[in-house]
């Protein structure tokens, strides 16, 4: 009875809109078989993309009850904070979604590297992954300032005066960025017009195509792209297995384990609000967020224009990267010169960003104590205990 | 010098288009670009291995930017150089109070002459009769109750500010300083002393307890603005009122006050809490039903036939 009344609606509607035909190719995308070398790491693309989904959830929630206006942007993110129901949950959910969105779309990055997955005839699906890589970035710079508070305020004083930097024209990137000389009203607006506007929409449309490219060309086998690759019944003989339910199975794992530990993160370490943005009152040590401090550190032991211009060619060096490396290999083991620089890479970038993290703060080793300066380099300030901790009562001395 | 120079010239220029709060940014961009350009032949690499800590005298300068630091730091003679490091160990050093702040004098210069100048005020061993007025410029309030007090006008300014919270390693006031050896039992019994003590604790350590917690509990989201606001009047209330008097009937009254309003903060607290408690059960129960509704995936996927 059931079955014959979904039949008869499913025909009704099928004969107004060939919903089939759409079925058909839902059908056929998801019992694509896969290659046998898919492995837990290959789903940190779709734990990035649940990500996004979470963040625009979150963020329309928060952009009802948030107010882009240098007076009352701390407010409202307060308010959100303190009494909204489940506003708390909201803003934590946003604040780390956005932290968990770029450590996984850098995760993805990397893996998509040491399996040669962005060569021949991939190199579209690489780049529009690049401008993905840089949407979400945008995303966390932009997103950063809204909240008007302390550490967004001057840590974003830091990220833009980089690029003022650039040859030419830093300084009308820097008005264009900040839409003035200081960080102000209308910077927060139109970071906030990025934020909410223009990058979802980009961030969609990039992402539309970078999936239908990795549906259309399927994902890279490991051998050579000298090897003739495999039509889908070829990939289902040698052993390929169904993308539903096998890879998805594992990829609904992944992000099952990946919120329970953003949920953990949250309960017992909440990322707070601090001190409202001040203008006059420069916080010690300001720094930018974890994913921008190896390139913020690398740049201060240069000169200024070699180290944006050095930015700059790192970045097309990872654009132009399927165009410059043609070689056929794909197995990371069977390119080492590639591995090992990609490694180099890493562990630069690691090495830099631990840096930054210890520059301008102070850290006792061996009964020494010793003072990090803005390179992170230490120089011993004497043989003392750490500082007399203050118990707080909110003042200067009582008694 | 030239950079200094350059500076001047620079905020001068931006001062006269109008833009003057935009020289925070600027010359912090200037100092930067100082450092690169003197750094700028050190290769990455080395900069990333290398760990060899500096002179002290390099690195007094580096930390705290004063030359009265660095300078003293390395003197052989111990009466110059220890205040250097007990001032390291006071809390004034993450305040930026720094030497010039009581004794005067020039620490922007190396020359020994030009940084002990008495016509920048310099003052190298303080009158102690007039110490409470130095200390008084930054705590007024302690030095209005202090001047009136047994200790102040009375007492000939005996002990004064330096006798109880010393001179250079100025630490956080607290109870046991109210019975220092060799200090206040030379005229005190040491049971008045532990009165004393017992009525500070008793006033002072709800309020620290308060403020921990209000700062813990912050960054979940759950308000604790008035908890923050009602601890800070509380402790307005007692410098105010009882800090430095050294008359125990005058504390003991305003302590007693304190007492009835403390109940009510504590239990602001203890709802703060609570709910803090509350977010992280139904945190957990989320996490379990994540990691159950995991491990049920898993084994329908062990389970598929092709897995």
């Amino acid at each position: 009875m059931i079955r014959r009344l979904s039949n008869e609606v499913y025909n009704w509607l099928d004969d107004r809109t060939e919903i089939s035909v759409i079925i058909g190719f839902c059908h056929r995308q998801l019992t694509k078989p896969v290659p046998r070398h898919l492995n837990w790491l290959f789903s940190f693309g779709t734990v990035t993309l649940m990500f996004f989904l979470s963040q625009a959830v979150s963020g329309v929630f928060l952009m009802i009850y948030y107010e882009a206006s240098a007076d009352t942007a701390y407010e409202s993110v307060k308010y959100i904070m303190e009494q909204v129901r489940f506003g708390w949950l909201m803003r934590q959910v946003h604040t780390y979604g956005a932290n968990f969105m770029i450590a996984f779309l850098l995760l993805h990055s990397v893996r998509v590297f040491f399996y040669g997955g962005y060569k021949k005839p991939r190199e579209l699906t690489w780049l529009f992954g690049v401008g993905l890589l840089a949407v979400t970035l945008a995303f966390g710079f932009t997103g950063y300032l809204l909240p008007w508070d302390q550490l967004s305020y001057w840590g974003t004083t830091v990220g833009t005066e980089i690029a003022a930097a650039t040859p030419l024209i830093g300084e009308y990137l820097l008005i264009l960025m900040r839409g003035g000389e200081i960080i102000s009203d209308v910077t927060l607006t139109r970071f906030f017009v990025l934020h909410v506007v223009l990058l979802p929409w980009a961030f969609i449309a990039l992402v539309t195509v970078h999936l239908v490219l990795i549906r259309y060309k399927g994902i890279s086998p490991l051998e050579g792209t000298d090897v003739p690759e495999k039509s889908p019944e070829e990939l289902k003989q040698a052993g390929g297995k169904p993308f539903y339910p096998q890879h998805v199975m594992k990829e609904a794992i992944v992000v099952l384990l990946v919120l329970a530990s953003m949920i953990f993160m949250i309960i017992y370490y909440p990322l707070p609000l601090h001190e409202k943005a001040d203008p006059f009152n420069t916080p010690v040590g300001v720094k930018p967020e974890w994913y921008f401090l190896s390139s913020y550190q690398a740049l201060k032991y240069l000169p200024k224009t070699i180290g944006i211009i050095g930015s700059g060619l790192v970045v097309l060096a990872i654009c132009l990267l399927p165009f410059w490396d043609r070689t056929p290999a794909r197995h990371p083991s069977r390119r080492p010169i590639a591995t090992s620089l990609g490694i180099l890479f890493i562990v630069l970038n690691i090495a830099l960003a631990l840096l930054g993290k210890i520059s301008e703060t102070e850290m006792t080793f061996m009964g020494t104590r010793y003072h990090f300066d803005i390179y992170g380099w230490p120089h011993a300030i004497g043989t003392v205990e750490e500082p007399a901790a203050l118990p707080d009562t909110g003042g200067e001395g009582t008694e | 010098m030239s950079s200094q120079m350059h500076t001047g010239q620079s905020a001068g220029h931006r001062t006269r288009a109008g833009t003057w709060h935009s020289l925070i940014p600027r010359k912090a961009a200037l100092e930067r670009a100082a450092y690169r350009a003197r750094t700028a032949l050190i290769l990455l690499p080395l900069l990333v291995l290398s760990w060899t800590p500096v002179d002290s005298a390099e690195a007094q300068q580096t930390a705290a930017a004063n030359n009265c630091v660095s300078c003293h730091a390395d003197l052989d003679d111990e009466d110059m150089s220890l205040p250097v490091f007990e001032w390291q160990r006071s809390v004034h050093r993450p305040a930026d109070i720094y030497c010039q702040d009581c004794h005067g004098g020039n620490p922007s210069t190396m020359v020994e002459d030009e940084a002990h100048d008495v016509e920048m005020d310099f003052v190298g061993l303080p009158d102690p009769y007039d110490v409470h007025e130095l200390c008084g410029e930054c705590h007024q309030i302690q030095m209005n109750n202090y001047v009136p007090s047994p200790h102040g006008l009375e007492g000939d300014f005996w002990p004064n500010c330096m006798d109880c919270h010393s001179n250079h390693e100025v630490v956080f006031p607290q109870a046991s300083m109210i019975s220092i050896p060799d200090n206040c039992e030379d005229c005190h019994e040491q049971a008045i002393m532990d009165d004393y003590i017992a009525l500070t604790d008793r006033g002072l350590e709800p309020i620290v307890e308060f403020r921990r917690a209000a700062e813990e509990i912050r960054s979940s989201g759950v308000p604790v603005d008035l908890i923050l606001t009602q601890a800070t009047l509380a402790r307005d209330a007692y410098v105010e009122r009882a800090s430095h008097v050294f008359v125990l009937e005058k504390m003991v009254a305003v302590v007693d006050s304190l007492e009835q309003i403390y109940p009510s903060i504590r239990e602001k607290v203890e709802t703060a809490r609570t709910e803090v408690d509350t977010r992280r059960r139904f945190g957990w129960m989320f996490i379990g039903l994540f990691l159950v509704a995991a491990g049920i995936l898993w084994l329908y996927r062990r389970s598929l036939p092709d897995a």
